[in-house]
C-alpha cells in the first residue's frame, strides 16, 4: 500500500515539480552566464567608458535576480508539497484520503517520503547551481566540491577531504529537509486539531515557534561547545550532533502528525 | 441470527459545549436499507462520519462487523460524504483508477458502465463537471464498490427531482442483498419506498429505530407524514 500511495502522490506532484525544476535550471544557468558576463565586462572597464560599467552592473543585477529565482523555486516547491499535505488530509479532499483502508502511519509516511524526495532533489539542484555561481565569481579560487560542502553546512568537516565534505553536505541537506517537512506536517496536523478557525495560520505559528525554539537550542549548544575551542574537530562534532538531533526531531514530528491524524482530527 | 454489521454503544460526540450525538445505541443487521432521518442538526452526518472513521467519538464506541474504525472497517465501508471530495486536478478516469487501486472490491466495469449512462466522459477533468454531475459521479464510485456497509450522506439533497430519481435508481441498482445501506436524508417522501427500516434522530438522540412497516401497518400512516408530525415546528 505504501508504494501505491507514493505512486498516487507522485502522479499528483510531478507536473508542478517539473515546472519549478525547469525554472531553477534556466535561472541557474542564466545566473552563471551573467556572472561570467560580469567578469568579462569588468575587464574592459575604464574611467572614460560607461558602457562596460553599466553592463557590469546590469549583468550583476540580473545574476542576483536569477539567484533569487532559484531560491524562490525551491521555496515554492516546499510550500506546494506542504499545502498539498494539508489539502488532502484536512479539507474536503480528506474524505477521499482518510477513508482509504490503510493505516494513518502509511498515509502520512507516503506523503512525507515523496515530499522529502522532491525537496531534497530541489535542494541539491539549488546547491549545485549556487555553488557554480559562486565558483564563477571567485574566478576558480574556490573549488566546486568545497562550495557544495559549505552550502550543505559541512565545510568544516575535519580530515574528510573534499569527497567527505561533499557527502556530509549532502546528508545534511537530507536531514535539514526532513526536519523542516516533519515540523510542517506536525504543525499542520496540530493546527487542524486544536484551532476551530484559522487552522493554517495556527499551523504557521506553531511551525515558526517550534523552528525558532529549536534553533535557539542549537545555538546555545553551539556556543557552549565552541566557546573555548573553534577547531575543525569541534565544528565537526557540533555538525554531527546537530544532524542527529534534526533527524530525531523529524522522526518525532512525523510520528506526532500520525498520532494526531489517527486519533484526534475530525473532518468538518 | 446473523451478526449485526453495525453496532453503536453509547456513542457520543461533543464539539465543545455542543453535544452533536448523545449516547446513541443502535444495532443494524446486514441486508437492510436503513433511513437515517431527522431535521438539520440532528446528528445524522456526525454519526456517519464516526462510522466512516473521519471523526472520533467523545465517548462510546462504534463497530463495523466487529471492527473499530480503522483500515479493516474502512475496507468494509463505502462512504459518500455530503460534500464533493474530488481533487480538481484529476480526471474522472483518474478517480476510477484511484478507487480501483485502493479498494479490492471495486467493480471498474460497473463504474464505467454507470458513468456512460450518465453521459460522463471519463477523460473529463473533475473541475469541468457541474455540481450535480460531481455528486452523481461520486455516488457511482461509491456504489461500484462491493462493500458490507454503504453510508450515504444526503445523496439526494441539493439536486433536482429528476436527478433524485436517477440517484435512487443508482442506489438500488448497485445494492447487493447481503449489504446494508445507511442513507441519511430529510427528504423522507422521496426515499420511503426503498427503505426497510428507519432511525429517527433529534438533537443528537435517537427517538425511534423500527421497520417502516411499524409506521405503515401499525400506525396506519406514511413515513413522511409520521416524520412531519414528529418534527412539526
Amino acid at each position: 500500500m505504501l508504494g501505491k500511495l507514493m505512486g498516487a502522490e507522485w502522479r499528483a506532484l510531478w507536473k508542478p515539480a517539473a515546472i519549478l525544476f525547469g525554472i531553477m535550471v534556466v535561472a541557474g544557468c542564466a545566473g552563471i552566464a551573467c556572472f561570467n558576463g560580469v567578469e568579462v565586462t569588468s575587464g574592459y572597464y575604464t574611467s572614460s567608458t560607461s558602457f562596460f560599467s553599466n553592463a557590469s552592473v546590469t549583468l550583476l543585477m540580473a545574476s542576483l535576480f536569477c539567484g533569487f529565482l532559484v531560491w524562490a523555486s525551491l521555496a515554492a516547491l516546499s510550500v506546494y508539497v506542504v499545502v498539498r499535505f494539508y489539502r488532502t488530509m484536512f479539507t474536503d479532499e480528506g474524505y477521499l484520503t482518510l477513508t482509504l483502508p490503510v493505516p494513518a502511519a502509511t498515509l502520512v509516511l507516503a506523503k512525507f517520503l515523496v515530499a522529502l524526495l522532491l525537496v531534497v532533489a530541489a535542494s541539491y539542484l539549488s546547491t549545485v547551481l549556487f555553488s557554480a555561481m559562486m565558483t564563477t565569481v571567485s574566478s576558480g579560487e574556490l573549488s566546486l566540491s568545497w562550495m557544495i560542502g559549505a552550502a550543505g553546512g559541512m565545510a568544516g568537516v575535519a580530515d574528510m577531504g573534499s569527497a567527505g565534505s561533499v557527502l556530509a553536505g549532502i546528508v545534511n541537506i537530507v536531514v535539514t529537509a526532513a526536519f523542516n517537512l516533519g515540523l510542517a506536517f506536525a504543525a499542520l496536523s496540530l493546527g487542524a486539531w486544536w484551532a476551530s478557525r484559522h487552522k493554517v495560520a495556527a499551523a504557521a505559528g506553531l511551525y515558526l515557534g517550534a523552528s525558532w525554539l529549536l534553533s535557539l537550542v542549537f545555538s546555545v549548544f553551539g556556543v557552549i561547545l565552541l566557546f573555548d575551542s573553534y577547531s575543525s574537530v569541534a565544528m565537526t562534532v557540533f555538525g554531527i550532533v546537530q544532524m542527529v538531533f534534526s533527524a530525531a526531531v523529524a522522526v518525532g514530528a512525523v510520528a506526532l502528525a500520525t498520532y494526531v491524524v489517527k486519533n484526534k482530527v475530525d473532518l468538518s | 441470527m446473523d451478526a449485526p454489521v453495525l453496532v453503536c454503544s453509547g456513542l457520543t460526540k461533543a464539539y465543545g459545549p455542543t453535544v452533536a450525538l448523545d449516547r446513541l445505541t443502535i444495532s443494524v443487521p446486514a441486508g437492510r436499507i436503513v433511513g437515517l432521518l431527522g431535521p438539520n442538526g440532528s446528528g445524522k452526518t456526525t454519526l456517519l462520519k464516526m462510522i466512516a472513521g473521519v471523526a472520533h467519538p467523545t465517548a462510546g464506541e462504534v463497530r463495523v462487523a466487529g471492527w473499530a474504525p480503522g483500515p479493516e472497517s474502512k475496507a468494509l465501508v463505502s462512504y459518500l460524504p455530503e460534500r464533493p471530495y474530488f481533487s480538481r486536478s484529476m480526471r474522472v478516469r483518474d478517480m476510477v483508477a484511484y478507487f480501483s487501486d485502493f479498494y479490492a472490491g471495486f467493480d471498474r466495469a460497473l463504474a464505467l458502465d454507470m458513468l456512460q449512462h450518465l453521459g460522463v466522459n471519463p477523460a473529463s477533468p473533475c473541475s469541468a463537471l457541474s455540481k450535480g454531475t460531481v455528486e452523481k459521479v461520486q455516488l457511482v464510485l461509491v456504489m461500484a464498490r462491493h462493500a458490507a456497509l454503504y453510508l450515504l450522506d444526503e445523496p439526494i439533497g441539493g439536486v433536482d427531482p429528476a436527478a433524485r430519481d436517477y440517484i435512487l435508481q443508482t442506489i438500488i441498482r448497485g445494492y447487493r442483498p447481503q449489504s446494508t445501506i445507511l442513507l441519511s436524508t430529510h427528504l423522507v417522501r422521496d426515499v420511503e419506498a426503498v427503505l426497510d427500516d428507519f432511525i429517527l434522530l433529534r438533537y443528537g438522540q435517537m427517538l425511534l429505530h423500527a421497520p417502516v412497516g411499524y409506521v405503515t401497518c401499525e400506525l396506519g400512516t406514511t413515513l413522511d407524514a409520521y416524520f412531519r408530525e414528529e418534527f412539526r415546528c
